[in-house]
Formats: C-alpha cells, structure tokens, sequence
C-alpha cells in the first residue's frame, strides 16, 4: 500500500503532541476453506476488514472514525488495542510499538488503554455486581488485593461519570439498571485504571436517544477536564460532528478522508462523506427527503472492487477509478482524502 | 435479552423459592432425604454388620412372615447358644469335678478328675483308704456330664450344629473319652459325636454338624436322610449332654473346653431373611444405602468436573488441543461403554474406587461437549473482551467469566448423572465385578441371582435392591429434571 505517512503534515496542527500513531495497519480473517477448496489451490480467501489504514491521534484529542456497518471500525479500534491480532502494520502509543509487546508487556500497557463497548447489556458478565465489574480491571492488574481496597477507586470511577452516591450502585446486577447507566458504569470500568486513551466503540448506538446526549456530554468533559484522548468509533456522524476534533471517514476497509470536524463536514471533499452527510437526517419539514444516497450494497470485503473500492456506487466514477487506487492526500493543510477528482 | 437465557444470574433464594413450588423436585428430594438418613444412621438400624454371616439358614425368609403367612407360623428364629463354664450344669460327677478358668480373657470349661491312687500312695493318704478297699479290678471310669437345656419351639430346623474346642491334659498312661449327646423331650438319646485319647491331647475343634456323613453314619442314617427333622422333632425341652469319662492316670486328668456355641439357625430371620450365607439382608440393603449414594455422588462429581474442565479449556483455547480432545471425546463416546467397563473392571481389580474411577472415566464426555459448545459462545461474548482488554489471562477468563455462567447447565447435568452412575455400578456389581467385601444393592442382586433366589422365588431378597435402585434413581431424574427447568429455561418444553 502506498499509504502516505500523515504523521509529518498533521502532528504541526491541532493539540500537539502524537499519542497513537498507526501507520498501514491491515486486518484480514482468513475464510475457512474446505479440503477439496485447499486441494484445487486457488487464491488464499480472507475477509479484509481493515486493509491498510494510517492515522495519528494527537494528545487529548477526540477523534472520530466514522463508517458505514461493516467497513471495518470497529475491528480498527480492537486490534489497535490488539483485541485482535493484526495481519500486518504498526501501532504505537506514545513511545511503545504495541504490536510489538509481549503478553506481559501488553498487559501493562491495558492500563494506560481501555475500550469502552457498544452494548452495555453484553459488555457485563449477569453474574457479578456494580462493585465486581469495576473493580475487575483493578484486581486482573494487580492494583488491589481484595474487594474493600478497591471501594475508593470504584466510588471514584462512579462519581466522575455522575453515578452519585455511589453506595447506591456499588452492590447492584446489571440486569437492574438502565441501558443508560449501564453505559455509564461501562464507562467508569474503562475510567477506574485512569487511562490516557480509551477507545469508544460505538458507545451509544445502543442507547434511546434521550441518553446518548448524557454520554457523549461525560466523553466530552472527561476529555476536556482530564485530558482522556479518545478515539470515538460510530456510524453516526452526527454525533461524531457533535463531539469529535477530528473526523476520519472509512469505505471497505480503507480511510477515505479524515480531517477537522468542521472543515469535513462542512466541505467534504469524497464522494462518500458527502453522501454520510447528505444521508444525516435534518429536522426540516421543508426539506424533501435525504440527500443524495449511494445506489446498490456494499460490496463484499472478501473481494473488494478493484481500483477506487467506491467506484460501483459512486455517482462520478470515470474509468481511471475501476483500474487506479487513489491514495489519501492532503487537499489542504490538515485534510485529506482519496479520490481521483476530489482535488478537482 | 432472549439471548442471555442460560445466563441470567440467579441467587440461592431465589432458586429455592422456584424450587419449592415444583411438587416432583420436592418428591425427589425428600426421597433422596430418605435415603442420606439411612445411609448416615446405617448402624443404629440395624443390629448387624454387614459382614456377619450364619445369622441365620440359607435364604431364610423374614420374620414377620410368622404372623402373615401360615405356612411361616412356627418356623424356627435362629438359636445361637454359647456354652461357657456358667451355662453348662453338671448333671453327673464322679470322681471329677467342673472347673471355670480363664485362659487369654476367655472362659473355659474344665473337668478335672482326680488322679488314680497307687499302693504307695494309699499307705499315706488317709483319705483314700475307703477307696482301696473297694478298688476293683478294671479301673473304673470316673464319669462327668454337663447338660444344658434348650427349650425348641418351632418346627423341625434342616440342620443344627456344635462346635468347640478341645484338648486333654493328663498323664500317659491315661484314658479319656467325650461324647456329645442330645436327649429329647421323650427322652430319647441321639448320641451324636464322640472322641477318645490317652494321654495329653492338643487343642482340637470340634465341629458337629447334622449335615455330616459321619454323624448321619453314627445315627443308623443313610446319606439321604436328614438328622435335624428327626432330632428335634417335638417342641419342648432338649437337652445338650456333653460327657467326659476318664480312666485317669498318676496325674489329673484336664479336659478344656473351650468356645462351645450351640446353633440351630432359623427358617425366618430379621426384617428382610437372609442370603445364601447366612447374612441379613436388610443390613446388606441399608449399608448398600451407603455405598450406592457414595459411589453415585463421587462418580457424577468427578466425571462432571473432568467434563467441565476439558470443555472450558477445549472451547476457550480451541486449536489443536480442542480438535485432539473432541476427538477422544468421539472415540470414547463410539466405545459401548458396559463392555469396556467389564473388561477393565476384570483387568484393574474389584475395588469401589476402580469402580468410581471407570464409571468417570466414560461418563464425562457428553458434558466435556456440552460445556464445549456453551463456551465457544461464551467466549465470544463482549464481557470477556471486555476483561481481557483489561488485561486478563486465558486462565482467569476461565475461571472468572465461563464457569460460572456454564455451572448451571452443569450443574442439572450432575444431578442427572447420579442415577446413571448408581445403575452402571449396579450392572457391574450384578456381573459379578463389583467390590466382594462391600454390600451393593447390585451385589445383593447378584447374589440373588447367583444362589438361587430365583428359583426359590425369594422375592423378599430379589425385590428390595430393585426397589431401592429404582426409587433412588427416579428421585434424582424428578430434581435434575427440576433444577434443569429453573436453571436451563430453555429445556422447559422438553419435560
């Protein structure tokens, strides 16, 4: 992959310093293929969720990584965490090349990175209580012997996502609480190790819309407050618009365009992000409609299309998209996208 | 959260308060109550041990039947007498004497005749002079009878019997004969049994048994005749006539009789008769108790551990170890499991514990699967991610996460397991391959089987193991069956 570092044009701008650098990362899941498959040979078939992606997240930073279902975000943000292991590529975090680690190494570094997951109804074992779930990350890295020490880091963790009094929630299961506070304890698990960067996967696609607001808001001031870099994974860019500083947009795999929030949203250069936009909907009885919207299926991630993987769908594709892939380049300082004719 | 069926958390009281709403789980455990009483109080309900045999005749019926069957209405209960020096009363004594003595803390019979008077001798002793006087010409024989008395109330027995030991202490140049006798009611004699020596004789037993040829030969019989019908053919007093004569010698004579046990054993016996040897059945059916709920216990608790364990582990890690062990799960589970277990029960030796360890060996498979495919969705679940994003081993997911969300099933599948232990022991045992030295409910029924139970029809000791397997094993279906329902709502419609 031809990549372009975007390390050197993008650590000049925003917050500063580079907290996690990942440079061509490529996950791929092998099919299972049966014996008369293996026998006749024929190409090695493999699911390509991630296929060469590169990105940096500045220091204190909310960053966004926003995509269509199945694109591969969600895979990005766990084998970032090395969740999953990825097929090649490299991930740093500060000075540490993560897909470098050992086990023991790995384990260390868990505390300075969480994830927070999408469904909080799945995310809790139903058998171990509020007190248990959040002390879990505590007892697993050692930090404290027995149940009674980690009670201060727990109403800590409970307090700072504005679950108070803690007492309350301390002894309860999970089948007895909201999706909403779910989330919230969900949030304080990730929070209880005080970790630099947490990885935000989808957190309130699962949540009524009355709630999302709550949860977006505590990312919002845990960021600001305690400096906790995020990397925000969703599907909705609104919500990405609402929180992020920078915004990343993913096709099958791959980065499409990525730059601040407001420039992307208000000038997107891809053919895609502009159709994500135009697919946002807008509370105006005036307006007909959604905007332009994609025609046909994503394609299969097993054989993506070749050249520009948008070119079936994409409303201005030339011949030069079928046989060419675009790389991601700057359109100007801090923006870039990868698209024959987004340049003009 | 349809999904999350199996997983829902649910606390002790909780599962009671479900529990006791279902009436077969509460049969089943107040069955399974019975039973642990029996076998926990197993001494105090019964009289006997379990190893105890010639209680009573061959197969003899229980006792109760007396009173409900007439053909039972006198049939002989066990008489067991033994015949110390207190028991036996001396109904003839010349020129001897009966003597209590205690050698190794037990009581002995002694009978001491004096020692014959010499020509030297009668010079000096004063005492002896009326004696010579009268002193004939063939040594008299100095004569001691000791009798006991039982009173026989029943129908004739088949056999009686006594045994003791014996042995003479005496000079040389003496003689000494002993003669067993029983005397009638009528007063007729039945001279049973007699021995004679001179000099010292070593301990010697003496077994007199009505089934003897000798004896039969002694009485006038032919082999087919039965002595036992003949001698205590009224009801009434008997006596036991054990006379010793001596010709003495220089010395006195002692003749030691020691451990005499008088045995008529019954028709009817106990609560539940008697085996082919002579043991009492009930106590084999409550001790058996005991032995079946241990081996069932242990059996299903260690197959169902084993069975846990190889599923968490082949379902977590996956890989080559899942595909190795999944395929010794098809070998094993291809493999009919009855015929190996008699092959390696013959091979390995009849021990509860090899019994344990092979009724486990083949029983953990359907759980080690089960558990298997409960994890591979186990762990996919967000909530072990979730732990090892902060860091956890493969071992504490294990442990923290999968097994206490596979336990219920688990747990059921124990339950169920105990009665398919107890019935494969139970097959073992009835083979032929269980533990001789312990009472098993198969075992009894192998016994049975073995001597003539059937054929004589006793029900009375076919029945009762039957019965109890059958109800301890139906008792332990209606909780597992129960405790699935609460536990496994996804099994519901099933029952």
């Amino acid at each position: 992959m031809g990549a372009v570092r975007a390390t050197d044009q993008e650590r000049s701008v925003g917050h500063g310093e580079v907290i996690l650098d990942v440079e061509n990362l490529v996950k791929h899941f092998p099919l299972r293929r049966g014996i008369a498959q293996s026998l006749r040979g024929g190409p090695e078939l493999a699911v390509k969720a991630v296929d060469g992606v590169s990105f940096n997240v500045k220091k204190g930073e909310l960053f966004g990584v926003v995509g269509e279902s199945g694109c591969g975000k969600t895979t990005m943000g766990r084998t970032i965490l090395r969740l999953l292991e990825p097929t090649a590529g490299r991930v740093t975090f500060e000075d540490i090349e993560v897909t470098a680690l050992s086990a023991e190494q790995l384990k260390q570094l868990r505390t300075r990175m969480q994830i927070i997951f999408q469904d909080p109804y799945e995310s809790m074992n139903p058998r171990l209580d509020v007190h248990r779930i959040i002390a879990e990350p505590l007892r697993i890295q050692g930090m404290v012997s027995n149940s009674k020490d980690a009670i201060p880091y727990i109403e800590k963790a409970l307090e700072d996502v504005e679950m108070t009094p803690p007492e309350e929630y301390l002894y309860r299961y999970p089948h007895e609480l909201s999706g909403g506070q779910r989330q919230r304890i969900a949030v304080a698990r990730a929070l209880v190790l005080d970790p630099e960067f947490i990885v935000a996967d989808e957190p309130v696609s699962m949540l009524d819309v009355s709630i999302r607001g709550e949860i977006l808001n505590l990312m919002l001031n845990l960021s600001r407050e305690r400096g906790v870099t995020f990397l925000y994974i969703t599907h909705d860019l609104a919500t990405a618009r609402h929180i992020c500083d920078r915004i990343a947009v993913m096709y099958l795999g791959k980065m499409v365009e990525k730059g601040p929030t407001d420039n992307l949203v208000k000038h997107p250069l891809h053919p895609y992000t502009r159709a994500l936009i135009g697919a946002v909907f807008v509370p105006d009885p005036k307006r007909k409609g959604f905007g332009k919207v994609l025609k046909g299926e994503v394609p299969s991630p097993v054989d993506p299309p070749s050249g520009c993987r948008l070119h079936p769908r994409c409303p201005i594709a030339q011949d030069i998209c079928k046989e060419v892939e675009p790389e991601l380049v700057p359109a100007d300082d801090n923006h870039m996208v990868a698209c024959h004719f987004a340049l003009g | 959260m349809s999904k999350s069926n199996t997983q829902t958390g649910i606390s002790a009281p909780t599962f009671w308060e479900q529990y006791r709403r279902k009436p077969l789980g509460m049969v089943g455990l107040s069955i399974v109550a019975v039973y642990v009483f029996v076998a926990i109080f197993a001494p105090f309900l019964t009289p006997y041990n379990p190893k105890q045999i010639l209680l009573a005749d061959r197969i003899a019926a229980p006792i109760w039947f007396r009173s409900v069957l007439p053909k039972y209405d006198d049939a002989p209960s066990t008489v067991r007498i033994t015949l110390g020096p207190d028991e036996w009363a001396v109904s003839e004594a010349t020129g001897g004497k009966l003597v209590a003595e205690e050698l190794e803390g037990t009581a002995v019979s002694v009978i001491e005749f004096e020692p014959v008077l010499k020509d030297e001798d009668v010079s000096e002793g004063e005492a002896g002079l009326l004696e010579i006087e009268e002193y004939p010409e063939e040594p008299e024989k100095s004569v001691v009878e000791l009798s006991h008395v039982v009173s026989y109330n029943c129908s004739p027995p088949k056999t009686f019997g006594l045994t003791f030991n014996y042995w003479v202490d005496a000079s040389s140049d003496s003689k000494t004969e002993l003669e067993f006798v029983i005397e009638t009611p009528e007063g007729k004699q039945y001279n049973l049994w007699g021995k004679s020596c001179s000099g010292t004789l070593g301990s010697q037993p003496a077994r007199i048994d009505s089934r003897d040829l000798t004896l039969k030969q002694r009485l006038g019989l032919t082999i087919f005749d039965d002595p036992a019908p003949r001698v205590f053919s009224s009801k009434g007093d008997y006596r036991l006539l054990l006379t010793a004569r001596s010709i003495p010698g220089e010395e006195p004579t002692r003749v030691y009789i020691s451990n005499a046990e008088f045995y008529i054993p019954g028709n009817v016996h106990g609560l539940l008769g008697a085996d082919h040897m002579g043991a009492d059945l009930w106590t084999q059916l409550i001790y058996g108790t005991r032995i079946s709920l241990s081996i069932g216990l242990s059996a299903a608790g260690i197959s169902v551990a084993v069975g846990t364990a190889v599923g968490i582990i082949c379902g977590y890690l996956g890989g080559v170890v899942d595909e190795f062990m999944m395929r010794v799960v098809d070998v094993l589970m291809a493999i009919p499991t009855l015929p190996i277990l008699i092959i390696l029960g013959a091979i390995l030796g009849k021990s509860v514990w090899n019994i344990v360890l092979l009724i486990s060996a083949f029983a953990w498979m359907g759980t080690a699967r089960l558990v298997r495919s409960q994890t591979l969705s186990l762990r996919e679940r967000v909530f072990v991610e979730s732990a090892k994003a902060s860091g956890a081993s493969d071992a504490y997911v294990m442990l923290i996460h999968i097994l206490p969300n596979v336990l219920p099933l688990v747990f059921a599948g124990m339950v169920l397991r105990i009665p398919a232990a107890i019935l494969t022991e139970a097959s073992l045992s009835f083979l032929g391959l269980g533990d001789p030295r312990v009472a098993t409910w198969g075992r009894m029924l192998h016994n049975a089987r073995g001597f003539g139970a059937f054929t004589t029809l006793a029900w009375w000791w076919l029945v009762p193991p039957g019965l109890a397997i059958t109800f301890l094993s139906l008792a332990f279906v209606f909780i597992g069956n129960t405790v699935n329902e609460i536990l496994n709502p996804r099994y519901r419609e099933r029952s």
